[in-house]
């Protein structure tokens, strides 16, 4: 089996242990053996959160080196920039384009502004292969923000940039998540799908709008 | 994750009693002893709830790891088989009975989980746990990840069963709070409780002089002690924990030819290097490392029991295929490495000279020459100091204090470039994007912060009359009242030790008003005995109990304020009633609720003047801060009908001054640059502090349908 590290990154409390989770989940049953690590501890509650996912057919340790990630989940997009140099050139990304600001007193936070999404979206447009959505709409318009993980990795297996198919997240769903969130999460899956070009911010001639 | 998998480890091996005191990244081994215990439980339709009974594993979250070590150490003086878990500062804590229980022994398996945090992630130190091993004469096992945490916690139990020794299971954060697949043994729910009951019924206290600690005692089990350690580095040697992996093909052509080197390392630090020496294998272009491999076989020698040392595992290591080259590698502290030198020296020293046997002329790299001492390792790091080495650009430089700046300059500049707006890797630098700062923060609506605010705006008033305040905190959520612009911490040292250290501060800065801040979890841990001290001692200090009914830093575990165990209810032992037992004859409590009407003037003044009363007061006095810590579920009973007031910013008034971020820093609030407006985020909590801060009223609470 091909490699596949994966990063996801973004602001605490925004699922990102759930999301690498369920996709560690998805690799087991394919065979695959896993590493990951995660940062959690000191008050992580909206700080920078990040997971390191690795999926291969060899143990590994859990941090991924410098241009050796295969993809990113970037549930926010300053949080995904930040691992840019981990990514490999062929690299693919997947960004929610909504931009979580901070507030701690800094001059850095008061530059970064929806000028520096754009210029970020640009950058991995020009080096990578993305696909940026406004997840946060999304979910909204679905009926709830929570789901909004599960719709990144939808989207992630729907584009192949997770060696995992649609299918095969359905039955990870149906097997293995608890039955209270069930059907909502299958709900999203389809949501996901069918809608997220509507969502997208870039279209078909290129140009990036939020 | 690993935790997880020391816990499964501990209960596949007839586990029977597990204590600990909560700390990142240990937290969640207990937590998981408590969830299969909640399980198994619930599947032997023995809801009654009862912790100690003859199917169930009796689980504590102690008052603090000294206690935690000594109930457990009781336990297993009775025959049972014990896990104790705590942060590597909680080993400090626990190090007293640790100290004396190596020349007792023990009788039932006592495994002591200590987890270390190298970069620091979330601690105080970057101290290193294998050093208690050679320090207390205890065996520490060492593992490199989640499957071999497994395996290895069984083989700790069955070592410290049959040399009657406590055990150090010692992790780091990416161990702990990483994940693997794990394969694990089929141990049935009913074969773990059936187990349980047989054990149970052959636990029981003898009564024997060698429980009871003498220096006449001492001096005879001294000898002793020393005799176990050094059968048990040969169990050690022979173990298959400790492992080579050859790592290049010797079937490209005769080795006898090659040269050889050797790496010893240990935990995380194994696959780093493992992959570190892959990327440099698959990297064609670097000719030197080509050339390398044609020239040298690699193997790496893994070691899972880092004390006692497995000397003759190493040697044998060292001298088959006899190593060129020597190469250490491992997080914190180089204790593979003194062990290493030590044995080649003392091998040396032993053998007759004239034979061609010594191990003289072997090239060796370790922390005192190369490798960093400090921060977390990651491939990064070590795929280029191992190349440095083949490269052998390297300048023997033994002057240590110059190299160990540099390298560890080298390791900042290697990863958490997290402050740094520059791209890393050099490309796509024609744009400079500016990345947001997230620094850990008091919550949204978090009750400290109101503490905070209320003494810093006392502290001020005093100031005016030149009485400088000194505002000393401690360990837990609230440590991050430090950060500005709060900046209310101006000492912070380790658990329980505000109190004492606003004591001594007062004794020597006269005209000062000193004040300790302290959550309540460390009040019970650590706190009590220095409130005795101050009050008997007659000091002048101001302590502050920060009350949110939970250990919340490290995910609401139970303490004795909460009336909750590790499983079940329990009676409330009252913070103020401690308090006026030890004499605090000024004890106050203030109850912040999430709910209190906080954005009143007259409800904020009550506060500020009960604070400054008790600042006032000379002597010991107190104030308890009793509220909800946010990020705990707060009953549906309990919402109040306030929950449709929401604060909300009116743009018309509000004039960009800051003040309200300034003040607070509540990570709601934000000013926008783009718009020169301030704006209130998602994570507002509607908790009104921000309402007394705005000197233009243009923050309110408003009905909101």
């Amino acid at each position: 089996m091909k490699k596949c590290d994966i990063i996801i990154s973004g602001v605490g409390g925004q699922g990102i242990v759930l999301a690498s989770r369920l996709i560690a989940t998805m690799a087991l049953r394919k065979g695959y053996k896993i590493s990951t690590a995660e940062t959690i501890g000191m008050s992580q509650r909206g700080g920078s959160v990040v997971s390191n996912l690795r999926l291969d057919s060899y143990r590994k340790g859990s941090l991924i080196p410098k241009g050796q990630a295969n993809v990113i989940i970037g549930f926010e997009p300053a949080e995904a920039y930040r691992y840019n140099e981990y990514l490999n050139k062929d690299a693919k990304v997947l960004l929610n384009s909504n931009p979580i600001y901070s507030s701690s007193k800094t001059p850095e936070n008061e530059i970064y502004s929806k000028k520096e999404v754009i210029k970020i979206m640009e950058l991995f447009d020009k080096n990578n292969t993305l696909t940026s959505c406004n997840f946060n709409k999304m979910a909204l318009e679905f009926g709830n923000l929570k789901t909004m993980n599960i719709m990144m990795i939808a989207i992630a297996c729907f584009n192949n940039y997770l060696p995992f198919s649609v299918n095969e997240l359905n039955n990870t769903i149906k097997e293995e998540m608890p039955s209270k969130i069930k059907d909502i999460n299958l709900k999203a899956v389809e949501f996901a799908i069918n809608n997220f070009e509507k969502y997208a911010n870039i279209n078909s001639n290129n140009v990036i709008k939020i | 994750m690993g935790n997880e998998a020391i816990a499964l480890g501990a209960i596949h091996s007839n586990l029977s009693v597990a204590t600990g005191y909560a700390g990142t990244p240990s937290t969640e081994v207990m937590e998981t002893i408590i969830k299969e215990v909640n399980r198994m439980d619930k599947i032997n339709n023995d809801n009654t709830n009862d912790n100690n009974n003859d199917t169930t594993i009796y689980v504590e979250w102690s008052t603090n790891e000294k206690v935690a070590l000594e109930n457990a150490i009781g336990a297993s003086y009775s025959g049972a088989n014990t896990i104790v878990t705590m942060k590597q500062v909680g080993l400090n804590v626990a190090s007293d009975p640790l100290m004396s229980l190596t020349y007792l022994g023990t009788n039932g398996a006592l495994v002591i989980v200590v987890t270390d945090d190298p970069t620091p992630h979330s601690s105080q130190t970057e101290q290193d746990t294998r050093h208690y091993g050679s320090f207390a004469n205890v065996p520490v096992f060492d593992p490199c990840d989640a499957q071999e945490a497994y395996d290895l916690t069984k083989y700790a139990y069955e070592i410290s069963g049959k040399y009657k020794t406590p055990v150090i299971l010692r992790s780091t954060t990416r161990l702990s709070h990483g994940y693997n697949d794990v394969i694990i043994d089929k141990v049935t729910d009913n074969e773990v409780i059936e187990r349980l009951k047989t054990e149970k019924s052959n636990i029981g206290f003898i009564k024997d002089p060698k429980w009871a600690i003498m220096p006449k005692l001492v001096s005879k089990n001294h000898p002793i002690l020393e005799e176990k350690q050094l059968k048990i580095a040969e169990d050690f040697s022979n173990s298959n924990f400790n492992n080579i992996t050859i790592f290049n093909n010797k079937n490209t052509d005769n080795k006898n030819n090659k040269k050889n080197l050797g790496i010893i390392t240990s935990g995380v630090s194994y696959y780093y290097t493992l992959e570190a020496l892959n990327i440099l294998k698959e990297d064609k272009t670097n000719d030197e490392f080509q050339n390398f491999l044609d020239n040298y076989n690699i193997e790496i020698l893994k070691i899972s029991t880092p004390y006692p040392f497995p000397e003759s595992k190493v040697l044998d290591f060292i001298k088959n295929n006899k190593k060129d080259i020597l190469v250490t590698v491992e997080e914190l502290d180089s204790v593979l490495e003194d062990n290493t030198l030590k044995l080649i020296g003392k091998y040396n020293s032993t053998i007759n000279n004239t034979n061609n046997n010594n191990l003289n002329n072997i090239k060796f790299y370790g922390k005192y020459n190369l490798f960093p001492k400090c921060g977390e390792y990651n491939v990064d790091i070590v795929k280029t100091l191992l190349n440095k080495i083949i490269n052998e650009d390297i300048e023997f430089e033994c002057n240590n204090n110059n190299n160990n700046n540099n390298n560890n300059n080298n390791n900042n500049n290697n990863y958490n470039n997290y402050n740094k707006n520059k791209m890393g890797n050099g490309e796509n630098t024609e744009q400079e994007i500016t990345l947001p700062v997230r620094l850990p923060t008091l919550c949204a609506g978090c009750m400290h912060r109101i503490a905070f605010y209320a003494f810093k705006k006392v502290a001020k008033e005093f100031k005016k009359q030149n009485i400088e305040t000194i505002f000393s905190g401690d360990i837990g959520c609230y440590t991050l009242g430090a950060t500005p612009p709060l900046s209310a911490t101006d000492t912070c040292l380790c658990m329980g030790a505000g109190i004492s250290l606003a004591t001594g501060l007062s004794r020597v800065n006269s005209n000062t008003k000193n004040i300790a801040f302290i959550g309540d979890s460390t009040f019970f841990h650590s706190g009590i005995p220095a409130v005795v001290n101050a009050v008997y001692n007659e000091a002048d200090v101001t302590i502050v109990v920060l009350d949110n009914e939970t250990t919340a830093m490290t995910g609401h575990q139970p303490h004795p304020g909460t009336g909750q165990k590790a499983r079940g209810n329990a009676k409330v032992i009252d913070i103020e009633k401690v308090l006026k037992s030890c004499n605090v004859e000024n004890v106050q409590t203030i109850d912040i609720s999430k709910f209190a009407n906080i954005e009143q003037e007259e409800v904020f003044n009550n506060i500020l003047k009960e604070c400054k009363s008790s600042m006032e007061y000379k002597g010991v006095s107190a104030i308890i801060f009793k509220g909800d810590c946010v990020t705990k579920k707060i009953p549906n009973s309990k919402k109040s009908k306030a929950k449709n007031l929401k604060v909300v910013i009116d743009e018309n008034l509000c004039n960009s001054c800051k003040l309200c971020i300034n003040e607070i820093g509540c990570p709601a609030l934000r000013y926008d640059s783009l718009n020169n407006s301030i704006e209130l985020l998602d994570s507002c909590t509607n908790c009104g502090l921000c309402i007394n801060i705005c000197p233009k009223g243009a923050l309110s609470k408003k009905l909101v349908f």
